[in-house]
């Protein structure tokens, strides 16, 4: 009855397989894009955590500096006054030297929230990268026609309707999670993301401020010290000279990472919060492609810059 | 008994004494100072601010992560649910292939049967037995 009646899918589910593979292969070029932007995040991990792990070296480096300093440069005041009630005691630069096993906790913090924001950029991938086709259509159909129960003909229309229709119902649940994901996930990712940016911004850049200080210091009172020296050393002026040009470029290359850094988080947060209001959108209409794209240049601009300061 | 700094008055110190540190350092790598215990006094002002300005950070640094310390907790348990979820979305589309598989090798015994082939049925058989119990 099959064989007689039934000469292939009837026109209206040929119209309404086109469009259902006309949008899924829209689909599919979107649903890769937030695969290529989690690749992209997750490209940053090694930087991020490079960066991390800046933050308890900028402060055994500070350390090192603050404690080759000339003893007798040390406290303060150099000259002292007459001790009184108004007068301070010295200032102790080697009493004072900051914890650097805190520092270390910092350190530890902040690669372990970077790895939060990367891993959920790789959920959200997971859920984009999961294959909805389901494979087995097409062999079923041909051992349907070896059983007569189709024509040898229709077994390809069969099977690609099957695993149209099985996939429609598979991208379906996986739409539905991936709208869930970007909207749980936005207000905790733009708090954590924003955090994350400000301390760079602040706490970051200002150990790297402070280390910069004192490797300055520190350079300029030995050169001055080897200057009032005779005969003078040139030898060694020109080699503590390289060696301070150096150190300094290297934090100064390292504030503009912690720049780039907070861009990227910022840029984290910002891409899933137009993800939100893409999939608010009806789902034929959502532009993921564009939406992800948008993000993935000046990102990877940032990645650059960490990648050409921590590796 | 010494007052305890509150954490806004952390992180507005630790910028203070960074920025102040930094701002004496740029004065004394861009002037030459003749004064040898103006130079000494003015060096180790910017020392001691660096230093402050040091702890300071730090403290702040821990402070700052424990303010933010729920946003991360939800994030890293919706990415634990997102995680599952991609698993067993991926699990369903294997189920689904699997049971195609068999509903395939069940009709393949069919047709061996039918040919009367001795061999062609101990195939089948082997082909049923993958998919039920995978190779």
């Amino acid at each position: 009855m099959i064989g007689r009646y039934y000469h292939g899918p009837p026109r209206i589910v040929i119209l309404a397989l086109f469009c259902l593979m006309l949008t899924g292969c829209t689909r599919a070029v979107s649903l890769q894009s937030i695969q290529e932007y989690a690749k992209t995040v997750s490209t940053a991990s090694a930087s991020f955590d490079a960066i991390a792990a800046d933050f308890e070296n900028t402060c055994l480096e500070y350390r090192e500096f603050a404690i080759s300093a000339p003893s007798d440069l040390r406290t303060l005041p150099v000259t002292q006054p007459t001790p009184s009630a108004t007068n301070p005691s010295p200032y102790d630069l080697v009493a004072h030297l900051p914890d650097c096993g805190q520092a270390a906790d910092v350190s530890q913090q902040w690669k372990l929230r970077n790895s939060i924001i990367t891993g959920y950029v790789r959920a959200l991938a997971a859920i984009a990268g999961v294959d909805t086709k389901p494979s087995g259509f097409d062999t079923l159909a041909s051992r349907l026609s070896d059983v007569g129960a189709i024509k040898q003909a229709q077994a390809k229309p069969f099977a690609d309707l099957a695993t149209s229709i099985a996939s429609l119902l598979i991208r379906g649940r996986q739409d539905a999670l991936l709208r869930k994901y970007v909207h749980e996930a936005n207000a905790p990712l733009s708090a954590a993301a924003g955090s994350l940016a400000v301390f760079a911004e602040t706490d970051y850049v200002n150990v790297l401020v402070n280390d910069r200080t004192q490797i300055d210091r520190d350079y300029q009172t030995s050169l001055r010290h080897r200057v009032s020296q005779k005969p003078i050393d040139m030898m060694k002026i020109r080699d503590e000279r390289a060696q301070w040009v150096l150190r300094r470029g290297s934090v100064n290359q390292r504030i503009a990472a912690a720049g780039a850094y907070a861009d990227t988080v910022r840029r984290i947060a910002q891409t899933n919060a137009s993800l939100v209001q893409e999939t608010d959108k009806p789902e034929s209409a959502w532009d993921l492609f564009t939406t992800a794209k948008e993000s993935l240049s000046p990102i990877i601009d940032n990645l650059i810059v960490l990648n050409k300061t921590f590796h | 008994m010494a007052d305890t700094l509150s954490p806004s008055q952390i992180t507005s110190l630790a910028k203070e004494y960074t920025q102040f540190g930094a701002t004496i350092n740029d004065f004394l790598n861009n002037n030459d100072v003749a004064d040898d215990d103006l130079y000494k006094g003015l060096s180790k002002a910017a020392e001691k601010c660096a230093s402050i300005g040091m702890n300071l950070s730090i403290a702040d640094a821990k402070t700052q992560f424990a303010d933010s310390a729920e946003a991360f907790r939800q994030l890293l348990a919706i990415t634990t649910d997102a995680n599952k979820e991609a698993d067993s979305l991926k699990n369903e589309v294997a189920q689904i292939s699997r049971a195609l598989k068999i509903a395939a090798g069940m009709l393949g015994l069919v047709t061996a049967l039918g040919s009367g082939n001795p061999s062609n049925v101990t195939k089948a058989l082997g082909d049923l037995h993958d998919a039920i119990w995978g190779s």
